[in-house]
């Protein structure tokens, strides 16, 4: 799988699909932050035990 | 009365105790308060609403109730300031803002209630970062360097304790928000454990992330205000059954039993020379103190940042969900990009954030197992200067959120209890901070051990030369 590469054009076409207007010079800098986050989550996702749990509510306990 | 010169210097305790025994006047101290606000707010641009009219009539009643023997304790007649995402019933609460910037609340917040019964003088409302998602506050400056950032996001709570136009101020803290203003202005702040303090009534910037918290001069001072802000609330389900104890009784100043861990790799990794020497004379003193120094190993912190900034950012945009579509050209530029950005993380992304976060918890449960408390730099260097987007720390090029969030944000991931202290003043004059870190819920250890540095440190006597 690959996360890390996301596209400007990628950016515009979903911004659309959801009916967001993004800001003129948005959509570059969003493709390298989400491609940074995705890939940096994925790689910590993965050496998580695959039935490692999630919490939903969360507790600092 | 005694005079008022200098009683901005005071903390909460004694300017509180002299309101006690009616040497000190409340409405004397919020006169001398708006006249401070008057004169340099000007510069330090803290405030975002002086409620002068508001504050005069609370401290008179205050005054009333002191005279008449109806004393509420230790806040009762003290001025305070408020972060502007906090709701204040009839006051405009706009999250600085466009998208709030007519937002009037129809009842308080749950804090300030709980401040409003407990005699508080509210001033204002303080600056935050809009909607506290992020941390230069602008156009909040920093008290001691007035071309440098106040960090944020409650800059604004943080620069006007600093600069003497409050005793406290609330904050909240999703990244480090409380505790990077408080290290960066030279004063103390705690965010407490995750549901120990309501959020109700507090703009959202991130349900799992967020935590509301005081801001004031001394640790004494924020044991007085988590007595009064702790506690589990019906308004907000984030908060637990857990006994709240008296903070203050725990101020003992012995700290003879207690083991400080010291985290062998993460927090010192890439921190700034003078922040390291700072932070490792501070634990040396602990040290001298009584407390036993344990080095500690932490593991699996590598990523954290984005995990939370996959939360936060997905957290974000579903709140703002409506006003992105609808009123987008209202938000600020940087907001806006967060927004969009959080708008388009998949729900894997977030998904798998979160189970990392159960990771990571677990790894400071076993890295307090034998440890009272984990001591750290706050923030790895000093306040940036205004409009600088990246600095040089050690081997890596750092921008505001790096320095904000690196060693405070584990511990929002985490829920854990952390505050901060003045330990240091840079060749520059900016303040260091120590970040001491407890267990769930016990924050008690968390203040007996900051509280047992500040008395014998100096540094929370310093004040900025604007204060003066």
């Amino acid at each position: 799988m690959s996360t890390s590469k996301i596209r400007t054009e990628d950016v515009e076409a979903a911004a659309e699909s959801l009916d967001i207007k993004l800001a003129p010079g948005h959509s570059a800098k969003i493709a390298s932050m989400l491609a940074e986050i995705r890939q940096n989550v994925y790689a910590k996702a993965s050496a998580l035990a695959q039935d490692a749990p999630l919490s939903v509510y969360f507790d600092a306990r | 009365m005694t005079d008022l010169q200098g009683a901005w210097k005071l903390d909460i305790a004694a300017v509180g105790s002299r309101i006690s025994d009616k040497s000190v006047s409340p409405v004397a101290l919020t006169e001398m308060m708006l006249g401070r606000i008057g004169r340099i707010d000007s510069q330090v641009l803290s405030y975002v609403t002086v409620l002068k009219d508001e504050a005069l009539k609370s401290a008179e009643i205050a005054e009333k109730e002191i005279a008449g023997g109806e004393y509420r304790g230790p806040l009762h007649g003290v001025p305070i300031a408020i972060k502007d995402i906090y709701d204040t019933k009839g006051v405009k609460t706009t999250a600085c803002s466009k998208v709030r910037e007519n937002y009037i609340p129809n009842q308080d917040c749950t804090v300030v209630r709980k401040f409003r019964e407990a005699g508080a003088v509210i001033l204002g409302k303080v600056t935050t970062h809009e909607f506290a998602f992020g941390f230069d506050s602008h156009p909040t400056r920093n008290a001691w360097k007035l071309d440098h950032i106040p960090s944020g996001s409650s800059g604004g709570s943080a620069a006007a304790i600093a600069a003497g136009l409050c005793f406290a101020a609330t904050g909240s803290d999703t990244g480090g928000s409380i505790r990077a203003p408080a290290a960066a202005n030279g004063i103390a702040g705690i965010k407490p454990t995750y549901g120990r303090v309501s959020k109700a009534g507090v703009a959202v910037l991130s349900w799992s992330l967020d935590h509301a918290g005081p801001l004031a001069r001394t640790v004494r001072d924020l044991a007085i205000l988590l007595n009064i802000m702790a506690g589990q609330d019906p308004l907000d389900p984030h908060t637990k059954d857990v006994a709240v104890p008296d903070y203050t009784a725990a101020l003992t100043g012995d700290i003879r039993e207690v083991r400080l861990g010291v985290p062998t790799d993460y927090f010192s990794e890439d921190v700034q020379p003078e922040v390291a020497d700072a932070v490792a004379k501070a634990i040396k003193h602990l040290e001298s103190l009584g407390a036993k120094v344990v080095p500690v190993g932490i593991s699996g912190l590598d990523g954290v940042l984005d995990c939370m900034l996959a939360i936060a950012m997905s957290e974000a945009a579903a709140y703002h969900q409506s006003s992105l579509r609808k009123t987008p050209d209202l938000f600020g530029d940087e907001t806006r990009l967060l927004l969009e950005a959080g708008e388009m993380m998949p729900a894997t992304t977030y998904i798998n954030a979160q189970r990392a976060r159960v990771a990571i918890k677990a790894a400071f449960r076993q890295a307090l197992r034998d440890v009272d408390v984990l001591v750290t730099p706050t923030q790895p260097s000093t306040a940036l200067k205004i409009g600088q987007s990246l600095s040089r720390i050690g081997s890596r090029e750092e921008s505001v959120f790096g320095v904000s969030a690196r060693f405070c944000a584990p511990f929002n991931i985490s829920g854990l209890p952390a505050a901060s202290v003045p330990c240091g003043l840079s060749t520059e004059k900016l303040p260091i901070g120590l970040q001491i870190v407890g267990k769930p819920f016990d924050e008690v250890t968390v203040l007996r051990v900051a509280d047992a540095y500040e008395r014998h440190s100096r540094w929370h006597l310093e004040y900025p030369a604007i204060a003066n």
